[in-house]
């Protein structure tokens, strides 16, 4: 018979290996779609390219335009005259919660420091382009 | 010899050797490329004759470039693909030697039917940076993608592929003599950290020559 101080050390064992292996990064689909989709113009880290392509680490100007991101990614961004290749592809194909996990990994790891989006608030911002 | 003489030139020698060690030793860099033997003389791969428009739709030649060493590449602006993450890469490089009189920038467009001077002022524009520096040039396709295969770097039309041009994202370095020195991977970041040594090595070659 194993003495119960084995058996207490051998639970603590597993619940701590039980933790160690489940994945905190909720945001995982959202980085892959980034990666895929986005990361080409903005950059891996989101750092943009000078006036070309416009920084997604700019928390300040992210906060002010979070309705608007869905609608962005959704429908596309048109083009400015003084840019060359300017404006943004339209992403037609994502699904709501596509978008939502790419706002969500841009919102708190790139630009850190901006609460996560609901999938409800992405929902009604949606909403605005698909009535205009 | 007093022993206070002895511990000073002790002294003296030490520091001396330990300057010596501090100086960064740069590897010399081999001259890339196909290379001709004619009557007992090694004839290099040289980057041959160009003629091109910059973005004031001036002419540009390759005597432009004499007493300096270059890092060239391709893109065009309308680039879905990689063109943006090379162009990270450049402006690393460009803000890291922006100061370097000797170093220039030449990005060539591989679509000159879009790639106008005008846009490529504009591009350059809101790249934000000095068109001395860092020079665009445009001219006839043919050309262009000619220039790119003396380069060794594949670019050609392609309809298939998003853009409608397929190419490489390399770096190239080149010398004042046209050589093609070093190349780095444009779309990888640690390749162009590795290419910093080797502008570098250039740098301290030509530093070398005119002290000696």
């Amino acid at each position: 018979m194993p003495s119960r101080s084995w058996i207490i050390g051998g639970i603590m064992f597993m619940v701590v290996h039980i933790f160690e292996s489940c994945d905190f990064n909720t945001y995982a689909q959202g980085k892959v779609l980034y990666d895929k989709h986005c990361s080409p113009c903005h950059m891996n880290d989101g750092s943009g390219l000078s006036l070309l392509y416009p920084s997604l680490m700019d928390t300040k100007r992210l906060r002010t335009i979070q309705s608007e991101i869905p609608c962005m990614i959704k429908n596309g961004v048109a083009p400015v005259d003084s840019i060359p290749n300017s404006g943004m592809t339209a992403f037609p194909n994502l699904s709501e919660i596509e978008i939502s996990n790419i706002i969500n990994y841009i919102n708190t790891q790139l630009a850190g420091g901006i609460d996560p989006v609901t999938f409800l608030e992405i929902n009604a911002f949606l909403k605005k382009c698909e009535s205009g | 010899m007093t022993i206070s003489k002895v511990v000073a030139l002790t002294w003296s020698l030490g520091i001396v050797a330990l300057s010596q060690g501090c100086q960064p030793q740069y590897e010399s860099l081999p001259i890339l490329g196909h290379r001709d033997f004619v009557d007992g003389d090694t004839v290099y791969h040289i980057i041959p004759d160009f003629e091109f428009l910059n973005v004031d739709s001036t002419t540009f030649r390759n005597s432009d470039l004499d007493d300096h060493i270059y890092i060239a590449d391709f893109f065009f602006t309308s680039c879905p693909s990689i063109c943006p993450k090379v162009k990270k890469q450049m402006l690393r490089l460009y803000g890291a030697y922006k100061n370097e009189d000797i170093v220039k920038f030449v990005s060539h467009t591989i679509d000159p039917k879009r790639d106008t001077p005008g846009r490529l002022k504009l591009y350059a524009k809101n790249l934000e940076v000095d068109t001395d520096k860092w020079i665009f040039l445009t001219g006839t396709q043919d050309s262009l993608l000619d220039i790119a295969n003396a380069y060794f770097v594949p670019a050609y039309i392609d309809p298939e592929v998003p853009g409608g041009f397929d190419h490489s994202g390399k770096l190239i370095l080149v010398d004042k003599k046209r050589h093609i020195r070093a190349v780095a991977e444009g779309t990888d970041p640690k390749s162009v950290t590795a290419f910093f040594r080797k502008i570098d090595a250039l740098i301290a070659e030509y530093r070398t020559k005119e002290t000696s």
